[in-house]
């Protein structure tokens, strides 16, 4: 007869009880993850502060800490994959992540998308522009016209401009944030068209440039609001984040988190 | 496979196709231009000039082209050389290319018996005949189907100037999924303009293998 201890035997009974207390709380969408009992979020760490990347490799940030929050509440482990912004979308819909939390935007066309879910607000922002501060063709957001702007690939900026002023403006896509703010120091790009939270903080970092306000106004497009995305296969996974994101509202975590991240800017 | 919404960006990949074999067309043309009389000057071994020729295609041949052109474009306007996209790309490519095709030209042109350029110095034919009439009629066949090879990875390799903004196929297709999220399309039809492209270039190799056999 296999003699066990009964610490042990007091152990695995916890054990399994936690476990199928977990599992029938949440049958919807435990099944139908990406990696069982893991939470696997792309992320671009390419924003900050909703979204960025320490020297070690590790991601942080609003969007971040907010996820991994909401993923502590659901009892799953948070797993962040970094991509590249235009990557994030089409990696979601061909079922590599669960969920998106990269400061997107809550436009028009992805909450009639039939390819992703968006969850409720989160935080409000603004399209806008960042220019040099000592720029003297770039003074408002209206002065882009006839001129040349950075965009990131995949993002709503290109699309807010092409409807804003069609073929006035030039706009040249980059893979990132970081690549297209090089760009403009370099000169190649009067402007870059990014969102103002973001905006801000690389202006408080570089001096040498300066965000514009008022920004962009669009009907729908700017100002919005932030939201996480979720895929589209997991409408239980949405049920329980937007029952998550109402919680954190209620409790002042999201006041909290956007006093860390973002009102410092 | 959603004809209609292929037919519909289909414009947009047809436009930067024209960049693409632009830029594949100047790289080749550049770079061959460049790397013949570095293959010549370079073929005696163990003069200094053919030692810096190998050290030059050895760190070429090292380095990702990817890196090569995020330096050119990224880097080089820290040190106050900022130049535009096209440019760039063109720089990083024709540094890589040359490298390649240099080796390509030189291992071709050491195929020839040393033997008759000997003999051919000693009967006192001028420099630039050994080469036209006795070298490279003789080392063309060896050298063309790699440089042909060669040459398609050139084509491909375009498809790294995404990363400098230049809006060549590879950049422009992966632009229209990201904003519509349906890859399959766009990206098979990339490839399938790749493949037509690359079977031009196959063609265009054996017209000029067909020149230089007649002879």
């Amino acid at each position: 007869m296999i003699r066990i201890r009964p610490s042990s035997l007091l152990l695995l009974a916890i054990g399994l009880v936690s476990t199928s207390g977990a599992s029938a709380q949440q049958p919807g969408f435990a099944a139908k993850l990406v990696a069982p009992a893991t939470l696997t979020i792309a992320t671009t760490g390419n924003a900050p502060p909703m979204t960025t990347t320490a020297a070690d490799g590790s991601v942080s940030g609003f969007d971040v800490e907010l996820c991994r929050g909401i993923a502590e509440k659901l009892g799953l482990k948070a797993e962040f994959v970094r991509v590249d912004f235009a990557a994030t979308i089409p990696g979601l819909k061909s079922g590599r992540f669960d969920m998106i939390c990269s400061a997107t935007a809550r436009t028009p066309q992805r909450l009639a998308s039939p390819d992703l879910f968006m969850t409720e607000p989160t935080v409000q922002n603004f399209s806008t522009l960042l220019v040099k501060a000592d720029s003297v063709s770039v003074k408002a957001v209206a002065d882009i016209k006839g001129k040349t702007a950075g965009t990131v690939r995949g993002g709503q900026e290109t699309k807010l401009l092409a409807d804003l002023f069609g073929a006035d403006v030039t706009v040249t896509s980059y893979p990132g944030i970081s690549e297209e703010i090089l760009d403009l120091k370099n000169g190649r790009v009067d402007a870059v068209a990014m969102n103002y939270i973001t905006a801000s903080h690389y202006a408080k970092i570089n001096p040498e440039l300066t965000v514009l306000k008022p920004g962009f106004v669009a009907e729908g497009v700017s100002p919005y609001d932030h939201a996480l995305i979720v895929s589209r296969n997991q409408p239980e996974l949405l049920e329980a984040v937007n029952a998550q994101l109402a919680a954190m509202k209620s409790s002042g975590a999201i006041a909290a988190l956007t006093k860390t991240w973002i009102a410092a800017e | 496979m959603d004809l209609e919404f292929l037919v519909e960006h289909l414009p947009a990949l047809l436009q930067a196709t024209r960049i693409t074999v632009g830029l594949t067309l100047a790289t080749l043309l550049i770079s061959t231009l460049l790397a013949v009389p570095l293959a010549i000057a370079g073929l005696a071994p163990g003069t200094w000039v053919s030692r810096a020729i190998s050290l030059y295609s050895a760190l070429m041949r090292s380095v990702p082209t990817l890196v090569i052109l995020f330096f050119v474009y990224y880097g080089l306007p820290q040190i106050g050389l900022t130049l535009p996209a096209f440019a760039t790309a063109l720089i990083g490519l024709s540094l890589s290319a040359t490298a390649y095709t240099l080796e390509i030209f030189r291992s071709g042109l050491r195929a020839v018996d040393v033997g008759q350029i000997e003999a051919a110095r000693a009967l006192g034919i001028p420099g630039w005949r050994i080469w036209r009439s006795i070298a490279f009629p003789q080392a063309m066949p060896i050298i063309l189907p790699t440089y042909l090879s060669n040459a398609t990875l050139v084509l491909k390799g375009t498809s790294v100037a995404s990363i400098i903004t230049i809006s060549e196929l590879t950049a422009t297709a992966n632009e229209i999924v990201s904003t519509t999220y349906q890859p399959f399309e766009i990206l098979f039809a990339s490839a399938v303009i790749y493949i037509l492209l690359g079977g031009l270039m196959n063609g265009a190799a054996q017209l000029v293998g067909r020149t230089w056999r007649v002879q």
